[in-house]
């Protein structure tokens, strides 16, 4: 009990010490009463927060106790607008914004118990930066932990895509398969709905329905090769599957269309290396792996 | 500058300059005119303005007071007919204008006007003319970038594509055109379309869709891109045709956006209008935005006078994926029309077309479920009878015979006067001819050949062809022989044509005319070289010769069988050896083999050739080198746990020891070898020598130090280092002392390590005894077949027999059964019991049949020829008594009963007890008496 304890009170002096980076700041209070104070927050304390506020001519400082607050609007953290995850351009950029954000989070988890904190659109932003960088597992945690506190339910539905994709990336049997079947027919947009494909696909691969897989991934080179890359990453998975069904010609005409549609790319360099392969005579079916087909664009 | 301020700013000034010098009451009525019209403008109210100044311009147009004032009147009444589109007027005002005053400070914005108002008449050459005017007058003039835009609009609308594509290359890239560089795209792609440019527009599309350049404009690009695919689809440019149709959009998303883009354009206009200052230049981008607006719902409309859009470029889509060979796509484009779009007119065509897609993709049981849906849905199209055809099709493409022939026979009653019935019966005769059904292949593909109707068929040649395969493969040689002789005549161009020479000279063989066989497969072998039955001919040649008695040149034909053929060069080589064994050139044997144990070294049937090396070196006389060929091959090749055949070695290799002193020789050898062989952890080898002086003690009556060694063989060789002849070794063990449970793990140990080993078909034969001693007749059949197919040498091969036999009696083939027993009975090599189990099989099969009178023959051959088998002798009394009861020889049956009871060998079997019963049954006693007669 008394361990409990005293983690409850590390947790609390260390988030109250990570608050203090985001003091003060100028809020407005929504009160329970009904009371709306335009105020500076410039603690908060183990009770609520403590306001500065003008009264009159003077400035006075005054305590807010949590229950008497009904949600503060927060300044948006510029963090939120100031990183574009598409946009960051090398890994040393990815990894200080995967710093700066993972600081705020910590900062703002200090008001994970006050309506209106911007903790949902850290977890957001945090859990692209990690999908980004890879670490597919604490981006699930990130997004689980989205799910939980998000208070919209766009937000959640992110969420769960958003976790169906990590729980894709980290599991080698198509788990989530039916999660992002699901996915591709309520996505928003063709950008997204080609990239559910993608992984809809593999995962029929990975679960060895290859005639599913190549019915799946092909729609992309149909469909939306106008939406990114997932026309080259598409047929390149697709690779995986003509092999395990001895396709060799299909296999070879896929091959041929990643060199020569996109050209100097990762892709067509997978491509080049497979029908070099071939031509030495390895079998088709060695080269059936679908995980030897998943290489992104550095 | 707006236009309060040039009128009230400038020209108010000037206008009570003139009107100070005039009559008192005239200079008021000019000057509230004036006022009035200034109002008016400035409220928007251009009707009242555009009165207004007419009026002051027809009182004052030449009053010399006026002169002055006069542009500036000229300059608003023109603003006020442009601004109610009076275009007509309002250049006639414009032009008064600029003739009045041609520097005027607003010559810019009026030449802007002029050649606008032009334009919305539909005079686009005198509009292009002002516009130039403009940019060359005034080259920073603010609006100078929709001046040169809207002059590529014109260029277009004069179908002037060459001079409005530098104008919209201007416009694209131009810093101040940034908002007009999305539209200068889209009509970009338009012009190079429109100048047959098309890999340009191609280039320029594709960038602009993925870059997504022209956001706003989607149906222009859509619509552009579905042309522009189509001319590249009609110049063969099928690569081009499919970047083309895949930067359309469907109807559905191209609505949605361009309905959100005129819901945005609305509100533009709405903002512009509600503003109170009505500057020029926002009157002008109210009449921009209201063009836009007019624009986005004509194309709108025409969008939705396009129903048939989507399918109709899915069916594009689908048509070019097909043509450039990318089938998968091509299905899901075609699957597409077929789901989205069941109501569409195209439907129908794009199903049938999914469904030729897959068969072509030989995705069968995928394409037989879209042409089942496709037959339920549309029996009465056109492609109905097509679409059921390629379904029967596709079973035979699987090679599901059976199910091809039943889909083809509906397909033949349900469409009688289908197109291609030619073909159909033709499968359907070929289907059963693939089943062995040579009977009715044979009657059906005859009936084909005396069709008139057929006679000019496509499938003719196809139904020669098979009519003779069908002859040859049912046995019919001497017909088969004919056939395939008349169609080389009439078809030697044919595909079948090697194929079909191959046949005759095969067909020579069977009909044992070797010479002929010899000459017409010769002429095979040299005519293809290629076939991939020139081995196989090779092969059929040499034994042709050899038959003929030719065997020089057999051995010749034989070594054409070259290493490469595989399993055909160890076939020739061991028919050269056959034939120098005939010949008794062992000398040539001994090079025969040492050529090929060194050319095949690591294949397992070189262990055989190692026996023959030695066999030959010991026919030379040569004792020694035969042994060490011997212990060479044992030694390099002996730890091999998946090889086979050492037993032959290792038996003949006791007949070089003679003696009792041989036999100690070799038994010493053999302990020193296993010792060597074990310190050096080559356990296989080491079991193999222990196995082989366990059978020397066993034939030398040695049995108790055999036995010994037997004993401690498990324990000192694992299960794991053992080679299925070692595992075989330790089962029969277990299995002849009847530890069935022990013998059965490595039965099915045998059956999974060694697939390729022949010794597998004795463990499969064990396994499927078992199965079937407790009814699991299904595995039982798996296992039975499995050694069927494993089985080379001939002992097994009919005890296999025999248990197929017991086998098809279980499962109720009482028929079937008997050929197979009778099979037995016919070979002379059956020894053992397997006669009377034979014999009991058929008895028994007879008995299933009910025919009781056939049945006792059988029975009392056993007790009378087979006796010293007393099991099968009390069953075979017992049953034979059941049978005559049966058919009420009661006297018969109690004559069979007290035969056996009367020998005392018999009375351990159960078969005894029953006797005892049914005697008891039929006399009342159990009072064993001599009968009168045995039946």
């Amino acid at each position: 009990m008394k361990a409990h304890l005293r983690l409850v009170l590390l947790w609390a002096v260390s988030a109250l010490a990570a608050a203090a980076q985001l003091l003060p700041m100028a809020i407005r209070l929504h009160l329970k009463d009904g009371r709306k104070l335009d105020c500076v927050l410039v603690q908060r304390t183990a009770e609520g927060i403590l306001v500065e506020r003008r009264v009159g001519t003077t400035r006075a400082r005054e305590p807010h106790r949590l229950e008497q607050i009904d949600a503060i609007q927060f300044p948006l953290p510029s963090i939120l607008t100031s990183i574009n995850v598409r946009a960051l351009r090398d890994k040393q950029a990815l990894e200080e914004a995967v710093q700066a954000v993972e600081q705020q989070y910590t900062a703002w988890q200090a008001f994970a118990d006050i309506r209106g904190n911007h903790l949902p659109g850290l977890l957001r932003l945090y859990g692209a930066l990690l999908e980004r960088q890879k670490a597919y597992g604490t981006a699930a945690r990130m997004y689980e932990q989205l799910q939980r506190i998000a208070v919209d339910e766009p937000t959640r539905l992110h969420a769960t895509k958003r976790l169906a994709v990590c729980t894709f990336w980290t599991s080698t049997n198509g788990a989530a398969l039916v999660a992002l079947t699901n996915f591709v027919a309520t996505a928003e947009d063709d950008a997204e709905r080609a990239e559910f494909l993608f992984y809809a696909g593999v995962s029929y691969a990975q679960r060895g329905e290859h005639v599913a897989a190549l019915f799946t991934l092909l729609k992309n080179p149909v469909f939306y090769s106008m939406h990114g890359a997932w026309e080259p990453r598409s047929l390149t998975a697709a690779l995986a599957s003509f092999a395990a069904l001895e396709r060799r010609e299909e296999f070879i005409t896929t091959c041929a269309t990643l060199t020569q549609r996109f050209e100097r790319t990762v892709w067509a360099a997978i491509a080049q290396d497979r029908l070099h392969a071939l031509t030495c005579g390895t079998n088709l079916t060695a080269l059936a792996s679908i995980t030897n087909y998943l290489a992104e664009e550095p | 500058m707006t236009l309060v301020r040039i009128v009230a700013g400038t020209a108010f000034l000037v206008v009570a300059a003139a009107l100070a010098q005039a009559a008192q009451e005239e200079r008021l009525d000019a000057e509230a005119l004036y006022a009035r019209g200034l109002n008016a403008l400035t409220a928007g109210d251009f009707e009242v303005a555009a009165q207004s100044f007419q009026e002051f311009a027809t009182r004052y147009a030449n009053e010399p007071a006026m002169t002055a004032v006069m542009p500036r009147v000229y300059y608003a009444l023109g603003c006020a007919w442009y601004n109610l589109r009076k275009m007509e007027k309002a250049v006639e005002a414009f032009e008064e204008h600029l003739r009045r005053a041609p520097t005027s400070p607003q010559r810019a914005e009026v030449v802007f006007r002029m050649a606008s108002a032009q334009q919305a008449l539909g005079d686009y050459g005198r509009a292009v003319k002002l516009y130039n005017e403009l940019l060359r007058g005034f080259p920073e003039f603010e609006q100078g970038p929709d001046a040169r835009f809207q002059m590529a609009v014109c260029y277009m609308a004069m179908e002037d594509y060459t001079n409005a594509i530098p104008a919209l290359l201007w416009v694209r890239s131009h810093p101040r055109a940034r908002e007009l560089a999305g539209a200068a795209e889209a009509l970009l792609i338009r012009c190079y379309l429109q100048r047959g440019m098309y890999q340009v527009a191609l280039s320029n599309l594709v960038r602009v869709v993925r870059g997504r350049l022209a956001e706003d404009h989607v149906v222009l690009l859509g619509l552009a891109a579905l042309q522009l695919g189509d001319y590249l689809y009609e110049d063969y440019n099928y690569e081009g045709a499919l970047d083309a149709y895949r930067c359309v959009m469907r109807r559905g998303e191209m609505e949605r956006r361009q309905r959100v883009r005129v819901a945005r354009l609305q509100r533009l206009r709405s903002a512009v209008e509600k503003q109170s200052n009505q500057t020029w230049e926002r009157v002008s981008m109210r009449e921009r935005l209201a063009g836009l607006e007019a624009q986005c719902q004509a194309e709108l409309e025409q969008l939705a006078g396009m129903p048939e859009f989507d399918t109709a470029w899915l069916m594009r889509l689908a048509r070019c994926f097909y043509d450039v060979g990318r089938l998968w796509e091509a299905c899901i484009a075609f699957r597409a029309v077929v789901e989205e779009y069941p109501q569409s007119g195209m439907v129908t065509t794009a199903h049938a077309r999914l469904v030729l897609c897959l068969a072509q993709m030989r995705l069968f049981p995928t394409a037989r479920a879209e042409a089942e849906a496709f037959l339920m849905r549309y029996p009465r199209a056109a492609e109905a009878p097509q679409i059921a055809f390629v379904k029967a099709e596709s079973y035979l493409n699987e090679e599901n015979f059976a199910a091809a022939e039943a889909e083809l026979v509906k397909l033949l009653e349900e469409y009688p006067e289908h197109p291609s019935r030619d073909r159909a019966e033709f499968y359907l005769h070929l289907a059963q001819a693939l089943q062995e059904k040579f009977t009715e292949a044979r009657a059906g593909l005859e009936r084909w050949r005396q069709t008139a109707a057929y006679a000019k068929s496509s499938a003719a040649v196809d139904v020669a062809y098979w009519y003779a395969m069908v002859l040859y493969f049912s046995g019919d040689y001497t017909n088969a022989l004919a056939q395939l002789t008349a169609f080389l005549q009439q078809h030697p161009e044919s595909i079948y044509a090697p194929d079909v020479l191959y046949r005759i000279g095969a067909a020579h063989y069977l009909l044992e005319r070797y010479r002929d066989a010899a000459i017409t497969l010769v002429q095979f072998t040299q005519r293809y070289p290629d076939h991939p039955l020139i081995w196989e001919a090779r092969m059929l040649r040499g034994d042709a010769l050899a038959a003929l008695g030719q065997l020089d040149i057999a051995i010749r034909a034989y070594q054409e069988l070259r290493p490469e053929s595989g399993p055909y060069y160890h076939y020739g080589v061991a028919q050269i050896g056959k034939c120098y064994k005939s010949l008794q050139n062992y000398t040539n044997m001994v090079v025969l083999y040492q050529e090929y144990v060194a050319t095949v070294p690591n294949s397992p049937q070189v262990v055989e050739g190692m026996y023959w090396l030695g066999w030959a070196y010991r026919q030379l006389g040569n004792l020694h080198a035969a042994r060490e060929a011997y212990w060479d091959a044992l030694a390099r090749y002996g730890n091999q746990r998946a090889w086979w055949g050492f037993e032959e070695i290792l038996k003949d290799l006791q007949r070089m020891y003679p003696g009792s002193n041989g036999v100690e020789e070799l038994a010493q050898r053999l302990r020193e070898e296993v010792s060597v062989q074990r310190a050096r952890g080559r356990l296989t080898l080491a079991s193999r020598l222990a196995m082989a002086e366990y059978y020397m003690l066993q034939r030398n009556g040695r049995t108790n130090e055999a036995e010994e060694l037997a004993r401690t063989f498990g324990a000192r060789y694992p299960t794991n280092v053992l080679g299925a002849d070692g595992l075989l070794f330790v089962a029969r063990q277990a299995w002849q002392q009847g530890r069935t449970a022990d013998a059965v793990p490595l039965f099915m140990q045998i059956s999974r390590e060694f697939a390729a080993s022949p010794l597998r078909a004795e463990a499969e034969l064990r396994l499927a005894q078992v199965a079937r001693q407790r009814g699991a007749l299904e595995e039982a059949a798996r296992h039975l077949a499995a050694a069927e197919a494993a089985v080379q040498d001939v002992p097994t091969a009919l005890e296999i027999t025999i248990e197929r036999a017991e086998h098809l009696l279980g499962v109720g083939e009482a028929r079937a059964a008997i050929a197979k027993f009778e099979e037995v009975l016919a070979n002379r090599a059956a020894r053992g019991p397997l006669w009377p189990r034979a014999l009991f099989g058929i008895a028994s099969a007879y008995e299933e049949l009910t025919d009781y009178v056939k049945a006792i023959p059988y029975y009392q051959r056993i007790y009378v020829m087979y006796a010293g088998y007393p099991e099968l002798t009390a069953k075979a009394y017992y049953y034979s008594g059941r049978c005559f009861e049966r058919l009420n020889k009661i006297q018969e049956a109690i004559n069979s009963y007290r035969e056996l009871l009367n020998d005392p060998r018999l009375e351990q079997y159960e078969e005894a007890r029953y006797a005892r019963e049914r005697l008891k049954h039929l006399t009342g006693s159990n009072v064993l008496q001599t009968g009168e007669g045995s039946s």
